[in-house]
């Protein structure tokens, strides 16, 4: 058994990321596990959609197991890595992930690989590529073939159309050891920011606006614009978060949300590469911005150059009209 | 009993150099800027400092900057000195490359062998690599509890109580001190130093420390992964402009556009 998927199993989205993890495993090599904790089995109910699409599964419980804390998490993962011995050690990253990844990576003494985007075989080697300085350039990586090695892979960057069916998976069950004294950190439950908010990953148009806006009203107008939209929403860039014009839940990009709608509006944002690794999946750019230098125009399909305090309420009036 | 507070900071290339005054440094397998210019502290290992010298006014502290790279990075030490830190202690970056494993043993050794602590305060992540796996390595070296993402703290009775900024919402975290914690810049704009502090920070001392008084021989160092190329991406496309003689013309124009595409 080579290869072992970590399943963040508390991600409402958890069927559809960790299929993409398991059509990478399938490329590199088909005898690999999946291993899912929990409470118990039946609180894993959710993830059926997992169950002939792999060879193997490892369904590790325990009743101590409070998925809040990130110490148990790492000690449950460490005792399943401890059990199979896997080569290589797949996650998807995100908030949790990320930081599981390196606590593991450290408390195993072996090498961690975050957010790669591309998996290549080269000379019967495996090499990780994963973007570096904010996405403007990218750093292939390999390791030496004999440690164990921890990859996060970047969330959407694989697709998951290598998927194969398995109809008759094994399953393994492993039994926990936990103790509660190994939660050294008490978590309380998360307190969303807007919970009536469309969450900005499943809209199809976003209105993002920058320091361009120069202040929070701006952001009233854009709210405007994403209303007329089809399923559109707000966000902002770190810059216009960080002024304090609007909460930091609507960030996008590399420390912010990443987002693929059909229709993305930059609107007074330069374009550095950092807010760009959050919205370079759009499908359409449009950026409105009154420098035409701005970098924003190398990264989007349409460009206006132009105050956007001019444009968008005579904008609005246009689609609400066409509409 | 004042708090023993440690801050590790990064310098690294300014991440807002726009990209055509970077290089590939194929010797070193990084980036590097083509006029050397001076490195920059890592802008959420500043909020990190913040965070230390909220604590101090707070509660009352001894701040100590701890930092593992070159000598040019001596420079940019005085900063968090005069922003009110009392001191800084320089790790000679050995001159083969080392991965993160190696840089959070130095580290972790330095903090354990020589400071007594009660606070370990790091950044969210280095704007080089952006790996954010540093402060995790040295919490588990240094077997004491580590909270992420933190943009609020308070201590109470030696319990920490901190926010985490999370992607949707905020989430409160406790835990007993000793304790690592990695800083956001949700926490707040760093402070400027006053003069005084320039002034003070220019009279302050930088302890030097080499890995062979950590114990560790450069010619013991291996690492487990091999950077073996790096590639600027170029995303440039073609972006299609939309003529602005007047706004409404253009706003006119943008909308039968994005029509025509049946975005709208
Ligand atoms: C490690 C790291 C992580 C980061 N993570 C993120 C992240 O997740 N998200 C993010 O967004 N940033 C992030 N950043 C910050 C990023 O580097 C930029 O600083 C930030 O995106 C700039 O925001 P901005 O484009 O709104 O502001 P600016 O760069 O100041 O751009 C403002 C733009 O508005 C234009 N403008 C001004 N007035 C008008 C007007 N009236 N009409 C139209 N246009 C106008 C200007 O020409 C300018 O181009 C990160 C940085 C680092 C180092
Ligand atoms: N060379 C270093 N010296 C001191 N602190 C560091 C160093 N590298 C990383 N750190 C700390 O670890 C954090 C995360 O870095 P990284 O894991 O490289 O993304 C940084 O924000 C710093 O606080």
């Amino acid at each position: 058994m080579n290869i072992l998927i970590l399943v963040n199993t508390t991600d409402p989205e958890a069927n559809s990321t960790t299929r993409e993890a398991i059509s990478v495993a399938n490329k590199i090599d088909n005898q690999y596990s999946i291993a899912l904790i929990s409470k118990s089995e039946e609180t894993l109910s959710h993830l059926q959609e997992l169950n002939d699409i792999c060879p193997n599964k490892i369904i590790a419980t325990n009743p101590l197991l409070n998925t809040q804390s990130l110490d148990l998490w790492v000690e449950s993962f460490k005792q399943v890595i401890k059990e199979t011995n896997p080569k290589i050690i797949l996650m998807v990253a995100d908030v949790l992930t990320r930081e599981i990844s390196a606590r593991l990576a450290a408390q195993l003494n072996i090498p961690l690989i975050q957010e790669s985007s591309e998996i290549k075989i080269e000379n019967n080697s495996l090499k990780f590529i994963r973007p570096i300085f904010g996405g403007i350039a990218s750093a292939t990586i390999q390791s030496d073939g004999i440690s164990p090695l921890i990859v996060t892979l970047q969330k959407g960057a694989f697709g998951s159309s290598n998927i194969q069916k398995y109809p008759n998976p094994t399953t393994r069950y492993i039994q926990l050891e936990l103790k509660t004294e190994m939660e050294k950190v008490k978590y309380e439950k998360l307190s969303p920011t807007s919970p009536s908010r469309l969450p900005m990953e499943k809209a199809s148009s976003i209105v993002c606006g920058g320091r361009g806006l120069g202040g929070p009203e701006g952001f009233d107008l854009l709210s405007q614009l994403a209303n007329i939209l089809d399923n559109g929403t707000i966000g902002a860039s770190r810059a216009a978060c960080d002024a304090g014009w609007i909460d930091h839940s609507y960030q996008i990009g590399l420390t912010g949300r990443t987002v693929s709608p059909k229709l993305y509006f930059a609107i007074g944002i330069s374009g550095a590469s950092q807010h760009m690794s959050g919205c370079t999946k759009s499908q359409t750019i449009v950026a409105i911005n009154t420098d035409p230098s701005a970098l924003i125009f190398n990264e989007a399909d349409i460009g206006l150059i132009g105050d956007w305090e001019k444009i968008i309420p005579i904008l609005i009036e246009k689609i609400k009209t066409t509409k | 009993m004042p708090l023993n507070i440690i801050v590790c900071i990064k310098q690294l290339i300014d991440p807002e150099t726009p990209i055509e005054n970077l290089t590939i440094d194929t010797h070193s397998k990084d980036i590097d800027t083509i006029d050397h210019k001076e490195l920059i502290t890592n802008g959420f290992d500043l909020n990190a400092v913040e965070a230390a010298l909220y604590l101090k006014d707070k509660y009352g502290a001894k701040v100590t900057i701890i930092s593992l790279g070159t000598m040019e990075s001596q420079n940019s030490l005085k900063r968090p000195l005069a922003m009110g830190a009392d001191e800084a202690i320089l790790i000679n970056k050995p001159n083969t490359p080392i991965d993160s494993a190696t840089t959070a043993l130095l580290l972790s050794k330095t903090i354990s062998l020589h400071i007594p602590f009660d606070l370990i305060l790091c950044g969210r992540q280095a704007s080089d690599w952006d790996n954010a796996e540093i402060p995790f390595r040295i919490a588990e070296n240094l077997n004491i509890s580590c909270i992420s993402l933190v943009s609020k703290i308070e201590i109470n009775e030696s319990k920490l109580i901190a926010t985490r900024a999370l992607p949707n919402g905020l989430q409160k975290a406790k835990t007993n001190l000793p304790g690592l914690i990695t800083i956001t810049n949700e926490f707040g704009e760093p402070r400027y130093p006053s003069l005084r502090g320039i002034m003070s920070a220019n009279k302050k001392n930088i302890k030097q420390i080499t890995p062979t008084f950590l114990g560790i021989n450069e010619s013991d160092i291996t690492t487990k992964t091999e950077t073996i190329r790096i590639n600027f991406q170029t995303r440039k496309k073609n972006c299609e402009f939309i003529q602005n003689e007047n706004n409404e013309y253009a706003a006119q124009a943008l909308t039968e556009k994005l029509k025509n595409l049946n975005l709208i």
